[in-house]
């Protein structure tokens, strides 16, 4: 995701058409756009997120960075990644420690099983041992699981906000059939694509970790086969609804492109043949006017782009980092010889893998969904 | 999603409760059996999860996925709001326009040296933007340059003088105008023919002014 993004910063673009003017004339055209909605969102961004924005203000970002006075440098975002990532790790220690000393703990249990006079004594002890690290596992599982659907919700109504301004810049230059075709479906499949994720993938996850967990509790009673199905059904249903969402975009964008190219050539080709000499001064007049409020879609887009990326990037370091602890206190505890521990946090780990790709995916498809909004845009006026 | 909630609720309670039966139970067959009823116990929470499914009307969620997009603004308003913006990229084209053809204009009607052409005013309409009018405006004293190309507003300082080709007359914009020679009314008119021509338009859309310029 991360390297896609700088992909699409470094190639932009943007920075490439503007020149000293562009700033003063894209402000006049911005103050002319509602953005409000956006900027109500923005405004009510955590302040961790809004401090990571190079401009708050979402005007004042959109004309940065067409003018090119903001510029991303990838390798800043990527070092602070980096950093982020290590402090999470930090900040997690904590779990990881108490994960580590349960294990400890129910791994010398299971040693002194023999010594107690009954067995069953000391298996009472290392279950209700495993139950506390299970509740703690499970705590921070369901607490990233929380986390992904609220980033699923919150790019959701962010795209809400911002899809209506696109599409009003598409309409602007000249993608009017686009904006037609795209303006219903658009809407449903990203609504829908969002509550499928959240209120089925996610849950689905959720639940094939439970019954992993469950699975570990006793060699006799194994429903890691259910598990097993429930993570196959989320991910299945995740592969479907990715395809069918790409699909509805990739052939919207291309008939609508198609559409609006013919019809402003129907009407460039009538004011060449009609008026004589001059007649393809006015379409090019037009087209290099049409190309600017272009600049202005393309750097709505990227800022959209932006503020996805950040509303996607904190919770996703947070979500691989509890992974990581997962995987590594499943790691550390392997050696002391208790399996059952060790295979119920790694499979934790998987979960959480899985969470992370599942909110990855919806922020890769909003992503798609707004390059080929912005991307139609620059193809129309190509075709022009 | 709820059938399956419980489904797993009810897996996890079976799945405890046998553990703690086993633990309980003394070693022997007696522990087959028990393992044996909780795996039947399991399987019929599966099934009656899969009856309830299927009894259930799965179709109602449909609507609640497909239909929650509210949140979106009618296509109207945003075809509104683009069309707007539209509008004002083709007055600004429109613009960019007319100044273009008022600087072509003005370097024909200066390839002839007997007038001084020093402005031109091109007026557009329509949805193509078609020419409407040009109206040349000349120096009267021989001088050079005064104004931009396409440009509209008047300088306080002189007095224009109206020609209108078709009826081949002179008019006064005010009482005390500028008075060409015959020779230079002759060129101008000459220029007005030959940008009619050069732009397929009619005599009378090409008009041409005398100005005098006092302080210069």
């Amino acid at each position: 995701m991360l390297l896609i993004f700088f992909n699409f910063i470094a190639t932009s673009p943007v920075a490439a058409w503007a020149t000293p003017d562009a700033g003063n004339e894209l402000d006049e055209r911005l103050n002319k756009l509602d953005m409000g909605e956006i900027q109500q969102f923005v405004n009510k961004m955590d302040n961790e997120l809004k401090s990571a924005l190079p401009e708050t203000d979402f005007r004042a970002l959109v004309t940065g960075l067409a003018s090119g006075s903001i510029s991303l440098k990838p390798t800043e975002i990527f070092n602070q990644s980096i950093s982020y990532i290590f402090r999470e790790v930090v900040a997690n220690s904590a779990l990881l420690g108490k994960l580590v000393v349960l294990a400890v703990i129910c791994a010398v249990l299971q040693n002194l099983t023999g010594a107690f006079e009954k067995s069953t004594t000391g298996q009472l002890t290392h279950m209700v041992a495993y139950l506390v690290l299970v509740t703690i596992a499970v705590g921070s599982f369901g607490f990233a699981i929380q986390m992904g659907r609220e980033v699923v919700d919150k790019m959701v109504t962010f795209m809400q906000a911002l899809l209506p301004l696109l599409l009003t810049l598409l309409v602007a230059v000249g993608g009017i059939a686009s904006a037609a075709i795209f303006h219903p479906l658009i809407f449903i499949t990203i609504t829908a694509f969002g509550t499928v994720i959240k209120n089925i993938v996610l849950p689905l996850i959720f639940l094939a970790a439970v019954l992993e967990i469950v699975s570990g509790l006793s060699k006799h009673f194994q429903v890691s086969r259910l598990a097993g199905l429930f993570k196959g059904a989320a991910m299945g249903i995740m592969g479907l609804l990715s395809t069918i969402f790409l699909g509805v975009m990739a052939i919207q964008g291309v008939a609508g492109a198609v559409g609006d190219s013919v019809t402003f050539r129907t009407a460039k080709f009538a004011t060449d043949t009609f008026i004589p000499v001059v007649g393809g001064v006015f379409s090019d007049a037009l087209e290099a006017v049409i190309r600017s409020s272009l600049l202005m879609k393309n750097a709505v887009g990227i800022a959209g782009v932006l503020i996805i990326v950040m509303i996607l990037v904190i919770p996703l370091v947070k979500i691989i980092t509890i992974a990581f602890i997962y995987k590594l206190a499943g790691a550390v505890i392997q050696p002391v010889g208790e399996e059952k521990i060790s295979d119920c946090l790694n499979g934790l780990g998987n979960g959480l893998i899985t969470v992370f790709a599942a909110v990855a995916t919806v922020g890769l498809l909003f992503f798609f969904a707004l390059a080929i909004v912005v991307g139609l845009g620059n193809i129309t006026v190509m075709l022009h | 999603m709820g059938i399956i909630r419980e489904l797993v609720q009810t897996i996890v309670v079976i799945v405890v409760l046998a553990v703690f039966i086993e633990m309980l139970l003394p070693r022997g067959d007696m522990r087959r059996y028990v393992k044996m009823v909780m795996g039947l116990l399991v399987i019929l929470a599966v099934l009656q999860t899969a009856a309830n499914a299927v009894h259930s009307e799965l179709m109602r969620d449909v609507p609640s996925i497909t239909m929650s997009d509210a949140g979106a603004p009618p296509l109207d308003e945003i075809m509104a709001a683009g069309k707007q913006l539209s509008e004002l990229n083709r007055d600004e084209a429109a613009q960019k326009y007319r100044e273009g053809i008022a600087g072509q204009v003005l370097s024909l009607a200066r390839l002839n040296s007997k007038v001084h052409a020093v402005d031109a005013v091109v007026s557009t309409g329509g949805e193509m933007n078609e020419i409407r009018e040009i109206t040349i405006i000349f120096s009267t004293t021989g001088d050079k340059y005064l104004g931009g190309a396409g440009k509209t507003e008047r300088p306080v300082d002189v007095e224009p003088v109206m020609i209108d080709v078709d009826r081949n007359e002179t008019t006064r914009d005010t009482g005390n105008a500028a008075m060409p020679g015959p020779e230079e009314k002759k060129a101008a008119l000459e220029v007005t023919r030959v940008v009619a021509e050069f732009y397929n338009l009619q005599p009378g859309q090409v008009k041409y002014e005398f100005r005098e310029s006092s302080g210069r």
